[in-house]
């Protein structure tokens, strides 16, 4: 489903300026999305109003035609919208299966059988299906991210959310994650990728948005919009 | 800032404690709240039995475990405890507490009456009546044989160490005379063992102490002549008119028809002051001490150590395991309720809205930062006065929990404050409630971090679980006190009960680290294949 973001603001106590100040961001669906931008321009303040993780002030956020106000409450877009976190955040305590169905039985109250069935069908498609009973600490950074992207997964979200990544990755598993997104994109989800890293902005996204002092400062295709900023 | 933090401290206290404390309330057991007009005598015929406070820990001859076969209290006052009860139409069932708070277990309405050499003394009257004397005692003193400069008049106790038992008539007296008075609350026993060892310079104690401790040590010599007398009285609840003509009219009975001077005959205590209080007939000229022949018998000499082993502790054994089983019982409930009010604290304090935060904190500073022996007293003396009269069991458990809960609280704040606030983000972006957040991402990391500190003061409560005999229960400690004591025994019965202790804390110690190593070995186990 496409997310369309209107007139977004968020305003951190304190702050002398607005960390997002009226940005407006549409993405269709399955479409892949880069976000740029320095440091302070607001990704960050982006991905956790998106996620449900921090609340806004003003402005709106609709996926797939449903619309989330400024007085929707932490987590109300729980499951529609999934984050893939920088470090991944992948539970030490539960085994890469269990990190895929805590989850979909807890929050849906599905029944284990059928969340391991599915949580498997998605470490398969991601190529990790053998980790399965490992445990995070065991993983490699690519190993982990992929977990992190099946957890996500797991509870079938419209719009997955990505920090950074490639910053945890060898370069040599960078252009994996190229890949990665290709593969998800294909089931039909939107992605909204944060990232500095340029190349893979271009390799591997429909869409650059570049932020600059909690606006959108310019948008397009990516070979177009990454010449005018290079 | 920092006065106005702790006056919002203090001031938060006080609701919490109202909170946490009546909460338990445990209304079935009010029935012994100490009720202006109570009547202890009709209470123990409606029972059937006369519960009498005592402490065996104080020694021979009063109340003691028979040095032969300590599962038996025996003693002169056990034997005028019967006699009482049988003339007042019931049974005599002794209750044990902390000797120098007996008198407030009466008051509390723990006991019916307490038959332990309480002296007659007008501050004893503040807190209970006392009926007319029983027996009346010379007070000796005892010094070491052969010390040429031993103190053997009251003037020469100027300056010099003297010991005695606290709160006595000879403590009052040695301090007047401007002794140095050194106060035992272990048993009579140290007291002596004291002056042999040159600890002390003389030991001013009642006569029938001197008689079984001092007198027995070949080491010691008892100076002739009285310092004084002391009278013994039964102690009965304070304005309880009907039990104290009871008790007295009782004792009269017994002192004219010879009851008295043949028990006091027999334990050797026959004298003549209390020939002239009793009033009654002298024992027959014949009678033997032979109560007092059998202590000597058993504990006048030291038996060789691996004697006592296969001789005198295997009957010990009965006692030490009810003691242990009941350190056992109380720590592990006072643990869980540790375990879930140091929970619910940790999780105010880290997670909730402010004034629930400062509740939390104010908690445990309070909690930790007083004496548990404070608080225990607080929640058994104190609470009756508010209307909530716990069962000594009860308020053990509750006491422990409550001052135990603080720490626990402190090692899971730690333990959750070492799982990273990305986690908490990462539950959330699922869908997962805060609770559930909680449930099953933050505590089950935060409980691997606080597992060895908590396993660790588990075993910190065990040993602190001792303290719950000054409320009457006989644990552990309490029975190796009270052993010790009656056996003349210190050295090979701590040994004895140093290894009930281990015997305890070692299989949660191993326990605790099997269950680390589970889960730790989760995390460090390498990728399977």
């Amino acid at each position: 489903m496409s997310i369309c973001v209107t007139d977004l603001v968020k305003r951190h106590p304190g702050a002398a300026a607005p960390a997002l100040a009226g940005l407006c961001m549409k993405v269709p669906t399955g479409k892949i999305a880069s976000v740029l931008g320095r440091s302070g321009a607001g990704k960050t303040t982006l991905l956790r109003c998106l996620s449900g993780l921090d609340p806004f002030d003003a402005g709106t956020i609709d996926v797939g035609g449903v619309r989330f106000g400024a007085g929707a409450k932490h987590g109300s877009f729980g499951g529609k919208i999934g984050l893939v976190f920088q470090t991944f955040e992948l539970f030490p305590h539960l085994s890469v299966l269990d990190n895929c169905t805590l989850a979909p039985r807890i929050v849906r109250g599905e029944a284990r059988a059928r969340a391991e069935a599915r949580a498997k069908d998605l470490l398969a498609e991601l190529g990790i299906e053998d980790k399965a009973k490992a445990y995070p600490e065991a993983l490699s950074g690519g190993q982990k991210q992929r977990v992190a992207i099946a957890r996500a997964l797991a509870m079938e979200p419209s719009v997955l959310l990505y920090d950074e990544p490639t910053s945890a990755l060898d370069p040599a598993l960078k252009h994996e994650v190229g890949r990665t997104l290709r593969r998800v994109a294909g089931t039909g989800v939107t992605q909204i990728v944060v990232t500095h890293d340029l190349p893979v902005a271009r390799e591997a996204s429909d869409l650059v948005f570049v932020l600059d002092k909690g606006r959108v400062a310019a948008f397009g295709p990516p070979d177009e919009v990454i010449a005018e900023a290079a | 800032m920092r006065k106005r933090r702790l006056a919002v401290t203090l001031l938060l206290l006080l609701p919490l404690l109202a909170l946490v404390v009546p909460g338990r309330a445990y209304a079935e057991e009010t029935e012994t709240a100490p009720a202006p007009a109570r009547n202890a005598v009709a209470e123990a015929r409606a029972r059937g039995e006369l519960r009498w406070g005592n402490d065996s820990q104080g020694g021979a001859p009063y109340v003691f475990q028979d040095p032969m076969d300590p599962n038996h209290l025996i003693g002169f006052e056990v034997d005028f405890a019967a006699a009482l009860a049988k003339k007042l139409g019931v049974r005599a069932r002794p209750v044990q507490g902390q000797w120098d708070g007996l008198l407030e277990l009466l008051a509390r309405g723990d006991f019916d009456v307490v038959v332990n050499g309480i002296e007659v003394a007008e501050e004893k009257k503040r807190v209970a009546d006392l009926s007319r004397p029983y027996y009346v005692a010379a007070m000796r003193l005892t010094v070491r044989k052969g010390d040429a400069g031993a103190p053997r008049t009251l003037t020469a106790l100027r300056g010099r160490k003297l010991g005695t038992l606290p709160g006595s008539l000879a403590a009052r007296l040695a301090e007047r005379e401007g002794a140095e008075v050194k106060t035992y609350d272990g048993g009579q026993n140290d007291i002596y063992d004291d002056l042999r060892i040159g600890r002390t310079d003389a030991v001013l104690l009642d006569d029938p102490i001197t008689l079984y401790y001092g007198a027995i040590d070949p080491a010691l010599e008892v100076v002739d002549g009285s310092f004084g007398e002391v009278s013994y009285a039964v102690g009965v609840p304070k304005g309880d008119a009907e039990t104290l003509a009871a008790v007295n009219g009782a004792i009269d009975e017994l002192a004219k028809d010879g009851t008295l001077a043949a028990l006091y005959a027999r334990w050797g205590l026959w004298n003549e002051p209390t020939e002239k209080l009793l009033g009654g007939p002298a024992p027959p000229s014949t009678a033997v001490a032979e109560a007092h022949d059998a202590w000597r018998a058993a504990v006048g000499k030291p038996l060789p150590f691996w004697s006592r082993v296969t001789e005198r502790y295997p009957a010990t054994l009965r006692l030490f395991a009810r003691g242990a089983l009941l350190s056992l019982v109380v720590s592990v409930l006072a643990m869980a309720v540790a375990v879930t009010l140091g929970m619910a604290l940790a999780l105010a304090r880290v997670y909730g809205p402010k004034p629930l935060q400062w509740l939390a904190v104010g908690y445990i500073e309070l909690f930790r930062g007083t004496p548990l022996l404070v608080q225990l007293t607080m929640v058994y003396f104190g609470l009756p006065e508010l209307g909530v009269t716990l069962s000594p069991f009860v308020a053990g458990v509750i006491a422990l929990g409550l001052n135990y809960a603080a720490a626990e609280a402190e090692n899971y704040r730690a333990g959750l404050g070492s799982v990273p606030s990305g986690q908490m983000d990462a539950a959330r972006t699922l869908g997962l409630s805060k609770l559930a957040s909680l449930r099953h991402v933050a505590l089950p990391q935060a409980i691997r971090v606080a597992l060895p500190p908590t396993t660790n003061d588990f075993i910190a409560l065990l040993k602190d679980s001792s303290l719950i005999s000054v409320v009457t229960l006989t644990e552990l400690t309490k029975t190796y006190t009270s052993l010790a004591s009656a056996m003349r025994d210190h050295l090979g019965l701590g040994l004895v009960v140093a290894l009930f202790y281990l015997g305890l804390s070692l299989p949660f110690a191993r326990l605790s680290r099997s269950v680390e190593e589970r889960l730790g070995s989760k995390v460090r186990r390498p990728a399977s294949a």
